[in-house]
């Protein structure tokens, strides 16, 4: 008897704050939800500069726009500038989750900067990584410093497509084309996995339809 | 006798210096593995992206006439096993066929300076000497959602001060009756 009495009691108490518990996770989203965004990157960006960055020398032909000495998977081999919206971020070679913690991945399947090709950038949508990709327009200058040169790109457009809308992702070698893409919506209080991506579509300084 | 001694010296060197009339080049490969395929009615070719990185792969690493023949061997194999379970889309494959399409890649990496593997799902193509990984093959779109989601950790949390707070009444309320 005195058994049933405890348990139906802890049964009562674990609904009584279950009920306070969901209005107090409520009230610290209104209040405090930017807040606590912003604390959890800056630990992310400690995490990153913690991380031993061992950088390689490639050598470019410009004549041939050839590579030689890629960098290994999982390298970094530069950094992403873009003075708009105040990021300069590392770049890698390779976009696995793991390397995605560090900075700014470059998918494998497509060119590097400078091979006259597609090269696709992704990051995470978190404040300090591709957070602020909506507000590249037209026009602005995306930088990439390598190792093996600079290439500066001007943007020409952007859109929200499905992660499926392999199209939207053209790998080419007509035209250097610097595509980059982080998750979508942007907003961090959407639970579960995103499927949608906003994509920022470049091309390189010289080499645009204007 | 020395006429026929001579006569053997002379196929052998003939064998040592003449490559093999047969042996694949780079080229060769490399549009081997760019050519459509026609898998019972459905053209099928490898996709851009992968091109991308085994082209890049052959710039930077000479592969010899035998390994590009070996290599030769093992995509005409891995077509038959598409041809075999009458599909061009690996994702239809049943789990025997990508079995046996894991088993190619292995076969190459053994008996070549191509050091590939699949791990978990994705082609990883090692550097010949071992040291570093040269690239992995993976699905083009990723996952960039934030990591850390805010409302879940704080759930988790507060779930777990629940419990604990829930715990302690009771057993208050146990100890005071």
């Amino acid at each position: 008897m005195n058994k049933k009495i405890i348990i139906k009691t802890f049964a009562t108490n674990v609904a009584i704050s279950f009920f306070f518990a969901a209005i107090f996770i409520l009230l610290i989203y209104i209040f405090g939800n930017t807040k606590i965004n912003y604390y959890a990157s800056i630990i992310n960006t400690v995490a990153v500069s913690a991380i031993n960055e061992k950088e390689i020398e490639p050598v470019y032909k410009v004549e041939t726009k050839r590579i030689i000495n890629y960098p290994d998977y999982g390298k970094k081999y530069g950094n992403v500038v873009i003075s708009k919206i105040n990021l300069k971020l590392p770049l890698y070679h390779g976009d696995s989750l793991s390397i995605l913690r560090y900075g700014v991945g470059h998918y494998a399947g497509s060119y590097f900067p400078g091979e006259g090709g597609t090269v696709i950038l992704a990051a995470h949508n978190d404040v300090g990584y591709f957070h602020r990709l909506p507000e590249l327009e037209k026009g602005d200058i995306v930088k990439l410093e390598t190792n093996y040169g600079t290439f500066e790109y001007k943007v020409d457009s952007h859109k929200i497509v499905k992660e499926t809308d392999l199209a939207s992702f053209p790998i080419q070698k007509e035209k250097e084309m610097l595509i980059m893409y982080t998750c979508y919506p942007i907003n961090r209080s959407v639970v579960g996995r995103k499927t949608e991506r906003y994509v920022v579509y470049a091309y390189l300084v010289g080499d645009s339809d204007e | 006798m020395k006429k026929l001694v001579l006569g053997f010296l002379a196929v052998v060197m003939l064998f040592a210096i003449v490559p093999s009339v047969n042996a694949m080049t780079e080229e060769q490969l490399k549009e081997k593995m760019e050519k459509t395929y026609n898998i019972n009615g459905t053209d099928f070719k490898i996709s851009n992206d992968m091109k991308v990185m085994l082209e890049r792969y052959l710039d930077e690493y000479n592969v010899t006439s035998n390994d590009a023949d070996y290599i030769s061997n093992k995509i005409d194999e891995a077509i038959n096993i598409l041809k075999k379970y009458g599909t061009a889309d690996v994702n239809k494959l049943p789990a025997a066929a990508k079995s046996e399409l894991v088993s190619l890649v292995e076969d190459i990496s053994a008996h070549t300076s191509v050091k590939a593997t699949v791990k978990n799902g994705k082609l990883v193509i090692n550097r010949p000497d071992g040291k570093g990984v040269f690239a992995e093959f993976d699905k083009l779109v990723k996952q960039t959602g934030n990591e850390t989601n805010t409302i879940a950790i704080i759930a988790g949390v507060s779930f777990v001060i629940v419990l604990a707070g829930a715990f302690v009444v009771t057993k208050k309320f146990a100890t005071n009756k």
